[in-house]
């Protein structure tokens, strides 16, 4: 019981900091001070990326959609009323954006021609260094896996996608993909449960068409 | 516990979403069911693969398209916020100066609305028509005629009836007898009777009264 009370009271203390520490960012933003903008970036350029990646599984578009939402980020930043954290607040505008590009990319680009080079090309220097840490097979088991998620994951019906993604891949708590996706608890796990349902035949039909990818893991295991 | 809301438990297993008891038992399952077990291990797993998908590098194209977009909005937040002080410093400027306009002017114009509604007050009554109480009616001619009071009946004068001249002052002129017949007291009576004479527009004048003994009946 005195546990549960000390974790009770640790996690009103992060929670109460938090809100301080985005209150105090907000306020820095509204100033137009500069460390707040780095901030900002900071904290929030890759998992936003991360999510509007995930959401609509295209760098460019998701890098358009992410300058989108910083936008309205700065813009947006006066009417903030703190009624929720500035995490959800600002996961709630990229969901929203990668939604409005789904849309518009079904409705204008859908029958475009993609004359863009690979994506793994862009890749800058740091990301192309071998990480001596990890084999060669375990980066090639590793990055076949990323591959098939990611294709899975494209495949699965979006609203269920933003559930799984908000909850397995940006680790939101339930009550914040609730208040991200305006939509009760019992919505949330319904979809994410649906969502994982989803995702995991997606990938048992992959592993199934493509027999030589489902074996190579199962050998290492038993290897190891 | 049965397999058939296996799915939702797992779930809820690998979120935290279930504690107590409730989880106790669910791990007890899953540890004896042979499919519920790979069902969670294979869950767990996605969930794990998932998880790894958060390290998305950004683009350095991204990254650099975000610091200027950055510096352009604070400049454009610190331009904004320049102008909304200007403006609020014109605005309190203007407010000041009215209000030290207004201040000196405030008792004056007070003491004028407060001394104005007093005059009004006091000279609105004097605008009324005056009442005159008992005033009578003065039409353009009245008619002699005898005070009631100084009227005695009496049994002597029969049926008579008497035409009577009565000048401005109110006294007999002439006396004529037009029917019936009257006896010498009652022609006395008559005689000395003070009558109010008939009006012209409020002024005294001439006028007849027909005098009967048993009723008065004024004629023009």
């Amino acid at each position: 019981m005195a546990t549960s009370i000390l974790d009770l009271s640790a996690e009103r203390m992060a929670e109460t900091s938090a809100d301080t520490e985005d209150l105090r960012l907000v306020e820095g933003l509204r100033a137009g001070a500069d460390s707040s903008y780095e901030e900002l970036l900071a904290r929030f350029q890759q998992p936003v990326y991360t999510l509007a990646l995930r959401l609509l599984n295209d760098p460019s578009e998701a890098a358009d959609v992410v300058q989108e939402v910083f936008l309205k980020v700065f813009r947006n930043i006066g009417h903030f009323r703190g009624q929720s954290t500035l995490k959800t607040w600002v996961y709630r505008i990229t969901v929203n954006e990668a939604h409005n590009a789904r849309r518009w990319f079904f409705r204008h680009r859908g029958r475009e021609v993609e004359l863009d080079h690979e994506p793994d090309e862009s890749r800058n220097w740091k990301e192309s260094l071998p990480d001596k840490s990890r084999s060669p097979y375990d980066l090639a088991v590793d990055r076949e896996r990323h591959a098939m998620i990611e294709t899975a994951l494209a495949r699965i019906n979006p609203i269920f996608r933003e559930a799984v993604v908000l909850r397995d891949v940006a680790d939101l708590s339930y009550e914040e993909i609730a208040d991200v996706l305006s939509i009760s608890l019992g919505t949330v796990k319904s979809r994410i449960l649906r969502g994982r349902e989803a995702l995991r035949d997606e990938l048992a039909g992959s592993l199934k068409k493509r027999p030589a990818l489902r074996l190579v893991p199962k050998t290492a295991r038993v290897n190891l | 516990m049965s397999c058939e809301n296996e799915q939702q438990l797992i779930s809820s297993l690998l979120d935290r979403r279930i504690a107590g008891p409730e989880r106790e038992n669910a791990l007890a399952h899953i540890a004896s069911c042979q499919t519920c077990e790979t069902a969670y291990e294979s869950m767990q797993k996605m969930r794990l693969s998932l998880g790894k998908l958060n390290a998305a590098p950004v683009p350095a194209e991204l990254r650099a398209s975000l610091r200027d977009l950055a510096a352009s909005e604070r400049l454009r937040m610190i331009s904004r916020a320049t102008q909304k002080t200007r403006t609020s410093r014109w605005s309190d400027t203007v407010h000041l100066w009215f209000e030290n306009l207004m201040r000196p002017m405030a008792l004056p114009f007070a003491g004028g609305v407060l001394s104005a509604l007093f005059l009004f007050a006091a000279w609105v009554p004097s605008m009324a028509a005056p009442r005159i109480s008992g005033d009578v009616p003065t039409p353009i001619m009245t008619a002699p005629s005898l005070d009631r009071f100084q009227f005695t009946p009496t049994d002597k004068g029969g049926n008579a009836v008497v035409t009577l001249l009565i000048d401005p002052r109110g006294k007999v002129m002439d006396c004529q007898v037009t029917g019936g017949e009257l006896s010498p007291e009652l022609i006395n009576m008559i005689l000395f009777y003070q009558y109010t004479p008939a009006k012209v527009l409020g002024h005294d004048t001439w006028g007849t009264l027909v005098f009967r003994m048993n009723e008065i009946n004024v004629k023009g």
